[in-house]
């Protein structure tokens, strides 16, 4: 458990642009995920999630620019690698074997004019070489199955299916070659509960037996609070807390992070107007000096608004509050 | 007769804007939609909730007009909706937001395009100066801001979420009468999802909006909804108004629902209910 699989150390990751100021989506994170361990990411839309995920596992395109920082790999039973520098074909031998990525646009990520066992195949095929053909429709039933998917829906195209079978035939697919990491981009925003509880079991289940560690981004609260380990917040391209879930929602240190909490409607509790977190998201091109926050938080103070606030660790969490520094 | 029918919540007033009767809708041998008929009403949320391949997006779809019924028909102010009918007028009353914010905007077109685009062909602004104003109030709305900055952007060159947004603020700025939102807010943080909540219920209450209102998160339907309906294998099974379903639920699939829905405020560790920063 201690073993640490994926390393960042201040990356930091901008959109260039030749219309105007480059956007930096995610500025100087540092994230760690150990071998086993399951890691949810949550944060504000915009905050730079989905970027940090395609900049960790390389699966980002232009103008997306890595400008700083490194992310390190251990591979099974090899030396860390680090994925930043590698060439693409080094690249091509980790997918799907050693992490698998299930991207927050997968409705759309499936090919559209061939059937799902075909997608299945491809990859079984390139990383299974030695199953044979009845095998690899074998094993494409028993995934789709694992994620509530009846086997005979392998023959169907993606638009036959709805928006939630095809993502979670899309996190059957992460599931095909065992990797060691399997990161996630908001992958059940289609899935109902029922059926989100079970997948969320068999990921559990799946990963106590498999021991493979979970990076994902998630708005969802079930998912967050059941499944993760450890959470990280974002806010304005920054990891702004970290901690245990339980932490996280007992005992918030971040302003934002108690904001994004206290936003979430109750299911028994009555019913009563939530105003969500007041003031406007920043504008990431034109950041204020200090506390990105600052302007829309109820605890600033003169320091907030001149100096950023770096994360500070307490306890087995951090946060990049003023308050937590005065606290002392 | 559906389950629909047999219990009107006491919500329902006037006579509804959009209507399904009895609609039926198949894909091969699967039957997606199953005589359903529901009913929409100016001024009244009604949230759609249920498994996953229960049928809802085909439903939504179904009142859209982007499939045929192989039964039943679709009513607007109470007379069924002609095929042949001008789409056009159409759209301008009943406005669809997509359960896929990446397939579901043109990534050829700048975000001014694709709002000013909807204003101008429903008539609801003319002119650069008059169009550009309201792009950027409805971009406001939405939590984009400033609005100004995402007028020259490319939908790729936004998240998911911010995609997302701009459909809600396409599908509002058409000022339609019926709302059909198919997960509108599955890809929003918590607190910007509550703003797009209390926005759909503001039109509701000033403006009259009906909306339907498809999710997987039933607190979030709790919250917004009058009504809620359950679907399952392309029925509807139950329909109560909200408090009545969540406290009472009737049929063993959404008492499921309820039993599977993360509750933080009930779960052992909430131990700290204020939650002060510390
Ligand atoms: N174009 C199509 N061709 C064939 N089958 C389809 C098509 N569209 C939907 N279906 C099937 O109809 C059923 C209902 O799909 P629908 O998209 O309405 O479900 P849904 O309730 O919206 O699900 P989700 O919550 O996953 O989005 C599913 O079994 C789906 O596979
Ligand atoms: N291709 C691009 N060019 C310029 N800016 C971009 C591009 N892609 C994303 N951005 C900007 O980078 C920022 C971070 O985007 P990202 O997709 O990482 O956010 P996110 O946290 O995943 O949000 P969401 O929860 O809404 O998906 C946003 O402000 C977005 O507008
Ligand atoms: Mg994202
Ligand atoms: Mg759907």
């Amino acid at each position: 458990m201690n073993d640490v699989l994926l390393e960042a150390r201040a990356l930091s990751v901008d959109y260039v642009s030749e219309r105007g100021p480059w956007v930096p989506a995610c500025a100087d994170v540092d994230l760690t995920v150990h071998a086993g361990e399951i890691v949810g990411i949550a944060g504000e839309s915009a905050s730079g999630k989905s970027t940090l995920l395609t900049a960790l596992t390389r699966l980002q395109r232009p103008p997306a620019v890595t400008s700083g920082g490194s992310v390190t790999y251990r591979p099974r039973g090899g030396d860390p690698v680090d994925l930043v520098s590698m060439s693409e074909r080094q690249l091509s031998r980790l997918r799907w074997t050693e992490m698998s990525v299930v991207m927050q646009s997968a409705m759309a990520c499936l090919n559209p004019v061939t059937t799902i066992l075909a997608q299945f195949r491809d990859v079984l095929k390139r990383h299974r070489p030695g199953m044979s053909k009845s095998d690899r429709v074998r094993r494409t039933g028993e995934l789709l199955e694992m994620v509530g998917i009846p086997a005979d829906r392998m023959y169907s195209y993606p638009h036959q299916l709805s928006g939630g079978m095809r993502q979670r035939t899309l996190i059957a697919l992460a599931l095909a070659c065992d990797p060691q990491l399997i990161v996630m981009d908001e992958p059940t925003t289609a899935v109902d509960v029922v059926m989100q509880r079970q997948i969320l079991n068999q990921i559990l289940e799946l990963q106590g037996k498999l021991g493979f560690a979970v990076l994902f981004v998630t708005h969802d609260l079930s998912l967050l609070i059941e499944l993760a380990d450890r959470i990280a917040i974002m806010y304005a391209g920054r990891i702004v807390e970290t901690g245990s879930a339980r932490q996280i929602y007992d005992a918030p240190r971040h302003p934002y992070t108690k904001g994004l909490r206290d936003a979430y409607p109750p299911l028994s509790e009555p019913v009563r107007h939530l105003p969500g977190i007041s003031g406007t998201p920043p504008d990431l091109r034109n950041l204020p000096i200090g506390c990105a926050f600052a302007p829309r938080c109820a605890h600033r103070f003169d320091r907030c608004e001149s100096e950023r606030p770096e994360l500070v660790v307490r306890g087995d969490g951090a946060a990049a509050c003023h308050l937590v520094e005065v606290e002392r | 007769m559906t389950v629909a029918d047999q219990n009107p919540p006491s919500v329902r007033t006037g006579s509804p804007v959009l209507e399904a009767r009895g609609v039926s809708c198949a894909f091969g041998q699967r039957t997606a939609v199953d005589d359903v008929s529901l009913a929409l009403y100016p001024g009244t949320i009604t949230a759609l909730v249920g498994e996953s391949g229960s049928g809802k997006t085909t439903l939504a779809r179904l009142f859209a007009l982007f499939y045929r019924p192989s039964a039943g028909e679709i009513l607007l102010d109470g007379k069924p909706v002609s095929a042949r009918g001008r789409k056009v007028d159409y759209y301008g009353q009943v406005q669809m937001i997509f359960q896929d914010p990446f397939s579901s905007l043109n990534s050829l077109k700048r975000i001014r395009h694709v709002l000013s685009r909807a204003l101008a062909v429903h008539g609801k602004a003319s002119g650069r100066r008059e169009t550009d104003a309201k792009v950027v109030e409805f971009l406001e709305r939405v939590s984009l801001t400033p609005g100004s900055q995402y007028l020259d952007k490319y939908p790729d060159e936004l998240s998911g979420g911010q995609r997302q947004r701009i459909s809600i603020a396409r599908s509002l700025s058409v000022e339609p009468r019926v709302l059909l939102a198919d997960e509108p807010t599955s890809m929003l943080d918590a607190s910007i999802r509550v703003g797009i909540l209390n926005l759909l219920r503001k039109q509701r209450d000033e403006e009259g909006l009906a909306v339907l209102y498809i999710t997987h998160d039933i607190a979030s339907a709790r919250y917004l909804a009058d009504e809620i309906c359950v679907m399952k294998d392309g029925r509807i099974v139950e329909r109560a108004p909200t408090e009545q379903l969540i406290t009472d639920p009737q049929h063993p699939y959404t008492q499921q629902l309820l039993a599977a829905a993360p509750d933080p405020s009930r779960t052992a560790w909430a131990s700290n209910p204020e939650g002060e920063v510390r």
